[in-house]
This record gives C-alpha cells, structure tokens and sequence, in this order.
C-alpha cells in the first residue's frame, strides 16, 4: 500500500478529501482488501480512542490497540506503545466481524451520485450536504458500513425490528446486562421515530 | 412495589406455548454431560452475587461498529433487586429497574418506556438463576483466569452444543462472583459483543439516589407495553424449532415509522433469543429478503403467502434462517450436517 493512498484515507476520514477524489479512492477500496482491511483498522482505532477519553476509562485502551495496529499503522504511529497486551484481539475481531463484501463509506455526496442509493440518505442521514463520517465525526462515531448492511438498511423496518426484540429480550432478564446494552445500542443508533412503537 | 402478578394475558400464553404445534428439535450430541462440579459452583455463586450484592461500576459494551460506556448501580440486598444503568457517551439513556418493573428512560425524547420484567417464568432467567438449564445447550468449562478492573477472575467458556448459538466466554470474580467480562462469540471465534468492566465496586454503598432517575422525569410521556395486552388467535402457521428454543411471547405491535401492525413472537433458549415479525399483509415490496448479519445480529426476511416474515435475534444466520425457512416454505439451512459446534472436545 502506498503512502499517498494511505493519506487520502486518512485526509476521508477526517472529512478533508476534495469531493472530487472520492469517487476514484472508494473505488479502489472497494477493490482492495488489504486497503479495506487497514482502513477499518483505522476505523476501530480512532473510534476506541473517542472512547478513551472519556474520563471514566481506567484502562489505557488506546495504546494497546495503537500497539496492535500493524506496522503499517500510519498516522497513529507516533502513538503507539509497545505494552501490547492482548486487549486488541477482541477489537480486531469486531471489525472482521463488521466486515462483509464490500465496504461503503455513507456519505451524502457518494450516494447523490449513485442512482440506486438516495433512500438510504432520506432515511438515514440529515440532508445537509455534509458527508455522514464527518458529521458523526462529532458525535464521536465513524461509520462504516458494509455493503451486506444495505438491505437491513434499506428495510426501513429492520432497525424498528431490532429495537423491539431488544426490549423484549430484555424483559427475559437473562445475561446480565448485555440486554440492557443491546437496548442502548439500539435505541442509539436509530432514528427519531422509527425505532419504539411510537403509539404504545 | 409492584407485585409481578401474573396477567390473563399471560395466562393464556402460557396456554398456548403448552398447547402449541411448535417443538424444538432434539439436542444433537451428548446432552447430558454436565460440567465439573467446580463450574456450577462458579456458576451458582455468580448467580448468586449478580442478584444479591450491592456493586457499582462502570462497563464497556461493543458491537460491530458501536461502543457504549455505561455505569451500573445494583442493590441486591434486602431481597428486591434494585438496579440503575446510565450511559456515560453519547446520547443519555438510563434504564431503571426496581423488581420486575423496567424503565428506559429517553431524555432526548420526553419518554419513559415502561415494561415488566418476566417474573422469572416461564423461562427462569437460565444464566443467573438456572444454569442447570443451559446444560444440554452450551458446555461449560473453566478456562483459567484473568484480571479484569484490577480484580482476579476465573474464566468460563460456553461452548454451544450445536451450530443454533453463539458462544460466551465468562469472567466471573474470583472473590465476589460478579461478572466482570462477558464476549459473545461467533462460529467462526471471532468476538461479535462484549461487556467489560473498567472499574468496580463490588462492596458499595448503593444508596437510594443512585437508584433513582438522574432526570426529572415527572413531564415525560409515559409509554405504557399496553402492546402485551393485545392477544392474537392462533396463528394457521406453526414450526419447528432449533433445539432448546421456546416460546416465550406472543403479541401484537406496532412498529416503525408507518406504524403497521405485526405479530410478534419471542423465543429464547435461556441464553440466546430470537424474534419472529409478521407483517400479515404487507404493503410495501422492499422489505428483507434473505439472510443478513451485522455484528452479533442476524436477520432474515422472507415474502410468502401474501405475508412477510422477519427473524432477527443476536444468534447465528443458521439459527434465523432455520425458523424462517420453516415459516415460509423455503429451503432450510442444513447445518446438522455440519457439525454441534461444540463437539470438538
């Protein structure tokens, strides 16, 4: 992988890249695995260290995923600290998880330009011409999506489905917290309105 | 308090989940080994400490492309469970719990959700308060030990006996048996979920306030689950089941931005649930169809005799697609052939 592409990446997932060169750079992450694969790596770096700096964070998570990051780790280089311990393991699982096919950043710009796509941003998105990753940029998630996602994204119910079997999964009171969590998350991550039963 | 009385409502599910054509499948392998009597000890102290101490800390939970960080405040002494979870990031969201009555409060929204916990029946909450349960389903085994939130704790790995769940690994305190880790992992090993403590309090103080709502709720809309009230007639569908799933509940909901009416079904296996959502005539042809994953969600969506099926829960596509499959008439995914997931021992 080359330096340059490696900023272009970068430069995207700050919300810097012209318009212009979009286009050809998810192109070529879409044909690229080992890109996709370091992009997401990226991904679930900057994401952890949001989540750092929460001041109720104990747990030096940032260096140990720094740590983990491969030498090809780029921009986060300098931060890296080499008390790896084996924290990253589960982080690194979650983004092979996460990752399906293909990988699309959302951006309002990218879907304008793609005939087949344009529900996803009235659903999903403010019609701002900002792009997704950089207005979410402040509310400390980066999203990435796999191209798997689109059909749970563009069943504009799926996201409701989720949220009502959380809740109810929740009310087994099993696992501990992990059904409040998964209620939390989804309530999150949901939009206004078409998560919960409006009329319950 | 409230009393978790036993509804009509639940009354005659329960009638129908005793009466109903479903039927889970025959546990594959060798269902009757048990694990070694230091597990249930484990098991049973965690059980114990989760509903009965008094603890506060602060967790982690992930999935997929989302991380949460959440505080929890439990008393368990005094014999009702009181327990307040708020978030730390994000958007607030704070869910109280006194007994059997949950709130998830949504400041955001002007909103208070307003549920009941299952009054540990039909389904005995398996993990915490029946693991024996979980037995034919999962195998337990230790798995040595780790320190969590500067605290030693045994591991446990719960493995599935078949392809049909997920697998959990177990942190459980060395000394106070709460349980500090929790992953959820997937067939192929990878972490799909998990809940890990940053910090811990395994002896608090746990005082009224703390169990309170930290907004003033008192102008917020109270959403009532008055949904649970609606009972459906009998379905001219039934199913079978991957083993060791149950249903748990029935009922009508309302859900999404249009507000259409669907059937919901829960089934669980004491450890992992699903939901089944049927649209019994849908207006729309873009709904699911097929098979997709995200993190530890699995979805599958089907058109099929003027209905359209949805199963999601936070189980394998095997698992969702055998229910749908057998729903809609589709081919079933044969994952017997497979393999138990969890015979490699």
């Amino acid at each position: 992988m080359s330096d340059p592409i490696r900023e272009q990446l970068s430069a995207l997932m700050d919300g810097e890249l012209p318009a212009g060169e979009q286009d050809l750079l998810l192109r070529r992450l879409d044909a690229d695995p080992a890109l996709r694969a370091w992009w997401q790596r990226q991904h679930r770096a900057r994401e952890v260290l949001r989540n750092e700096a929460s001041p109720y964070m104990e747990v030096d998570l940032a260096g140990r995923v720094m740590a983990a990051l491969d030498d090809d780790s780029g921009f986060v280089a300098e931060t890296v600290k080499p008390n790896g311990a084996s924290w990253w393991r589960p982080v690194a699982g979650l983004a092979v998880a996460a990752s399906v096919a293909t990988v699309a950043i959302i951006g309002v710009q990218q879907f304008q330009s793609q005939g087949d796509a344009p529900m996803l941003v009235a659903e999903r998105l403010p019609t701002s011409g900002t792009p997704l990753w950089a207005s979410r940029e402040n509310s400390g998630i980066t999203r990435v999506v796999a191209a798997a996602d689109e059909g749970r994204l563009r069943d504009p119910r799926l996201d409701a489905y989720l949220a009502s079997h959380a809740e109810q999964a929740m009310m087994l009171g099993s696992g501990g917290w992990l059904p409040y969590s998964r209620l939390v998350g989804q309530v999150e991550e949901t939009p206004d309105g078409l998560a919960l039963d409006a009329n319950r | 308090m409230r009393k978790p009385a036993m509804s009509p409502w639940w009354a005659v599910v329960l009638l129908f989940a005793a009466t109903t054509a479903w039927a889970s499948e025959p546990v594959p392998g060798d269902s009757n080994a048990e694990p070694d009597a230091d597990v249930r000890v484990l098991l049973a102290r965690m059980g114990e400490a989760m509903r009965g101490r008094d603890y506060e800390g602060t967790f982690i939970y992930r999935r997929a492309d989302h991380v949460d960080t959440l505080q929890v405040f439990h008393r368990g002494s005094g014999g009702r469970e009181r327990e307040r979870l708020i978030t730390l990031a994000g958007k607030a969201r704070e869910i109280v719990r006194d007994g059997d009555d949950v709130r998830c409060i949504l400041p955001d929204r002007g909103k208070v959700l307003v549920g009941h916990q299952h009054s540990r029946k039909p389904f005995p909450t398996a993990l915490f308060d029946n693991p024996e349960a979980l037995f034919p389903l999962y195998r337990f085994e230790r798995d040595g030990g780790e320190r969590i939130a500067g605290r030693d704790a045994e591991v446990i790995q719960v493995s599935p006996r078949d392809a049909y769940r997920f697998g959990h690994r177990l942190w459980v305190d060395s000394e106070a048996g709460l349980l500090l880790r929790s992953d959820v992992i997937d067939e192929a090993g990878e972490i799909v979920e998990q809940i890990i403590f940053t910090n811990v309090d395994v002896n608090a103080q746990v005082d009224d306030a703390e169990l309170a709502p930290s907004t003033d709720v008192s102008t917020f809309a109270e959403v009532p689950d008055s949904a649970a009230e609606v009972m459906l007639t009998l379905p001219a569908w039934s199913g079978d089941l991957p083993p060791g799933y149950q249903l748990i509940k029935r009922r009508q909901r309302h859900v999404g931005a249009d507000q259409v009416a669907v059937e919901h079904l829960l089934f669980s296996d004491g450890l992992s649930s699903v939901s089944v959502f049927i649209d019994p005539a849908p207006e729309r042809d873009d709904l699911l169809q097929g098979d997709t994953r995200h993190g530890a969600a699995s979805a599958f969506g089907a058109y099929h005799d003027g209905r359209h099926v949805t199963v999601v829960g936070e189980v394998p596509v095997a698992t969702v697609e055998f229910i749908g499959a057998r729903l809609t008439g589709g081919e079933t995914a044969d994952v017997a052939g497979a393999g138990p997931a969890g015979t490699a021992q």
